[in-house]
């Protein structure tokens, strides 16, 4: 009896210990049809700079929706590194670890090692991702917003303030600070990256040349043009290769405008190559300028232009509010772009060194601003600028594999049919067949 | 001689109401239930179908599998059985068998959903065909822990309580992991966590080997308990 008992116990280690094995090298295949039961190659990227603990804490409580999809997702991140843990509290029960942790809204999520604590705005894949990449870089980068020449401010709460987006920016681990450059025309080079916001009087040739030798440095800027303001930004951007043109974007299109404003176009697909707009929801832009690219012929230099109208818009440049074809530009008419250039410094020597320099544009400030930026994802545009903007490649945005819709063809009396079906007739038949064996039995 | 007692088994199964009731009151449940998930999705997925009837199962499990043993012993049939030379492991194996095959036919009409979600729309397949792995596999472990509870009793009552309270344990077992910040060590003993990878369309070599591992340490278990009665 002992020698059964001591084999058991030996067996019972011996599967226990082969599963924690098997447990720390995932092997897993995905049989949906768009892979969505799995992470993004970019996630699973991010993942692998993970060298040390990380734990992940949401907040839902016991029975909110979405709760379950979090476990998921959450449990994927652990299956791919080891070093994550994670754990869902409940605001009502543990309202102090919360709080503690900057958690005030359902779904939120914190990122944290021993070091540093980072927030996901929601536990999904985008913001988890993302958050972890924050953490891993391990500096708090600073956000420089200039001032000086009517820009849009950071610390200015009013509708056209960028207070919120100055918010979000501390939320996700940057620090933001404003820079007069009428003042002292000078970009410090402790900026991580320096935001451009739609200027309402001409930047003037030493703040232009303050922003050109912070990008020559590789430097990072976030422009944003806007019809409304009379300043000119594309001295900034175009020895970078982006240019800004004036005019006012018309949509002729019902679907792809706010309601009643033509003016104010909604951009529903973004470029899925670009890793500053990949994977954004639907955006608008209430009043928005065109952005183009142009090809320089510099070899260190990418351009491309990430976000487009429809071709029923058109760039109205002469203010008559319908189509002139002599003076106003058709669509598609393109309203952002980025430019990547890069190059490496003393080749082929121990000093070797990549150099990069990154611009964002957008036509539009309006987007940004207090008035707009928590609508639809406009607040995601401009955070996944930044990040892109500020962050190593391989740590920039992941984009979920999101499952096809499939839609299921119900009507009132399928439903009671299938119900009827299912929860009836099959039953019934159990009940038929155990009481015919009843039957028989009684009969022998 | 498994072919034999595994025959035997099936036919004093199929013989009691058990399997009729319990096949009776797991489908009107899972109908319910189900359809009022697929109704407010109004998507032809499967996985929502996956845990309901997972956890349907864990309930109806030990029921059944409760007198395997437990019934035998009580009558005195098993120390029959036991007197003749005949391998422990095939008998536990046999009977065991019988129960999963039992459990499987109970579940199968839940296959009418997969042919009602493709008359009305196009389900991914891949989701269908790993969550009904997960569902088969789900049987066969909870089938296991439910012949190791009968074996440890000569009372078939208890036998059905322990076996319910063993897989209740185990399917709520993630919900410790959410409090006590362990990250994710008990939900890895969690079978409703294993039965969700299964559920959202992908096949995890760790969950196989965790149901499998399952099976393999109850049914020793099992055969443990049964060779310990030879010495009572």
């Amino acid at each position: 009896m002992r020698r059964t008992l001591a084999a058991l116990a030996v067996f019972v280690i011996a599967v226990t210990a082969v599963n924690a094995y098997v447990d720390r090298f995932p092997l897993s295949w995905d049989l949906t049809a768009e892979h969505s039961a799995s992470l993004s190659n970019e996630t699973l990227s991010v993942l692998r700079h993970v060298h040390r603990r990380v734990e992940i804490t949401a907040v839902f409580p016991r029975d909110a929706v979405g709760r379950v999809e979090a476990s998921t997702l959450l449990s994927r991140y652990r299956k791919a590194n080891h070093r994550i843990t994670f754990r869902i509290i409940d605001p009502t029960l543990e309202p102090g670890t919360a709080q503690q942790l900057g958690l005030s809204e359902v779904g939120q999520a914190a990122v944290r090692d021993s070091r540093k604590v980072e927030t996901a705005q929601y536990t999904i894949e985008i913001d988890l991702t993302s958050a972890i990449a924050r953490l891993l870089r391990n500096v708090s980068g600073t956000v420089c917003f200039t001032t000086g020449h009517g820009e849009h401010a950071p610390d200015d709460a009013d509708q056209s303030g960028l207070s919120e987006a100055a918010q979000l920016l501390q939320s996700n681990g940057y620090t933001s600070r404003t820079i007069d450059l009428l003042a002292r025309p000078n970009v410090p080079s402790s900026c991580a990256a320096v935001v451009v916001a739609a200027p309402s009087t001409s930047l003037g040739a030493p703040a232009v040349k303050a922003l050109k030798t912070y990008l020559d440095a590789n430097g990072k800027a976030f422009v944003l043009g806007d019809p409304k303001a009379a300043a000119d930004v594309s001295p900034v951007t175009s020895p970078w290769g982006i240019g800004f043109e004036k005019g006012t974007v018309v949509e002729a299109d019902p679907s792809a405008h706010l309601p009643g404003d033509v003016t104010a176009p909604i951009v529903a697909k973004y470029s899925e190559s670009s890793p500053p707009v990949r994977g954004l929801g639907p955006s608008f832009f209430p009043g928005v300028e065109r952005v183009f690219s142009r090809n320089l012929n510099n070899p260190g230099l990418a351009t491309a232009e990430v976000a487009f109208t429809t071709p029923l818009s058109y760039l109205d440049k002469s203010s008559v509010k319908s189509f002139d074809e002599k003076a106003d530009r058709k669509g598609p008419v393109p309203i952002g772009a980025t430019a990547d250039y890069s190059n490496v410094s003393a080749p082929g020597t121990s000093k070797a060194r990549v150099n990069r320099t990154r611009v964002i544009a957008w036509g539009d400030v309006d987007f940004a601003t207090n008035a707009f930026f928590g609508e639809a994802a406009n607040a995601r545009l401009f955070i996944q600028g930044i990040d892109w903007l500020t962050q190593p490649e391989e740590l920039v945005t992941a984009v979920p594999n999101f499952p096809k819709i499939r839609e299921l063809k119900l009507t009132a009396s399928r439903s009671r049919y299938m119900l009827l079906l299912t929860a009836g007739i099959v039953p019934a038949l159990f009940v038929i067949a155990g009481a015919m064996v009843w039957v028989l039995r009684r009969g022998r | 001689m498994i072919r034999a007692v595994f025959r035997k088994e099936l036919k004093v199964l199929w013989a009691s109401p058990l399997p009729y009731v319990l096949g009776a009151v797991f489908h009107a449940a899972l109908g319910v239930l189900a359809w009022g998930q697929l109704g407010g999705r109004e998507q032809a997925v499967f996985q929502p179908i996956v845990p309901i009837a997972g956890f349907l199962l864990i309930v109806a499990a030990p029921i059944l599998t409760s007198r395997t043993i437990a019934e035998e012993a009580r009558t005195g049939t098993l120390e029959l059985l036991l007197a003749i030379p005949v391998s422990r492991t095939k008998l536990v194996v046999a009977k065991y068998l019988a129960v999963v095959t039992t459990l499987v036919a109970l579940i199968a009409p839940a296959g009418l959903f997969v042919l009602l979600l493709s008359l009305y729309g196009s389900p991914d397949t891949g989701p269908i065909v790993t969550g009904t792995v997960g569902l088969v596999l789900l049987a066969a472990a909870v089938g296991a822990i439910g012949v190791f509870a009968s074996s440890l009793t000569t009372s078939q009552p208890l036998a059905a309580i322990a076996g319910l309270f063993a897989v209740m344990v185990l399917w709520f077992a993630h919900a410790g992991s959410d409090v006590l910040s362990v990250g994710g060590f008990l939900g890895g003993f969690s079978i409703s966590e294993r039965l969700r990878s299964f559920a959202g369309g992908s096949i995890d070599v760790g969950d196989l080997l965790f149901f499998f591992s399952l099976i393999a340490v109850s049914l020793a278990a099992a055969r443990a308990a049964v060779e310990s009665r030879r010495w009572r």
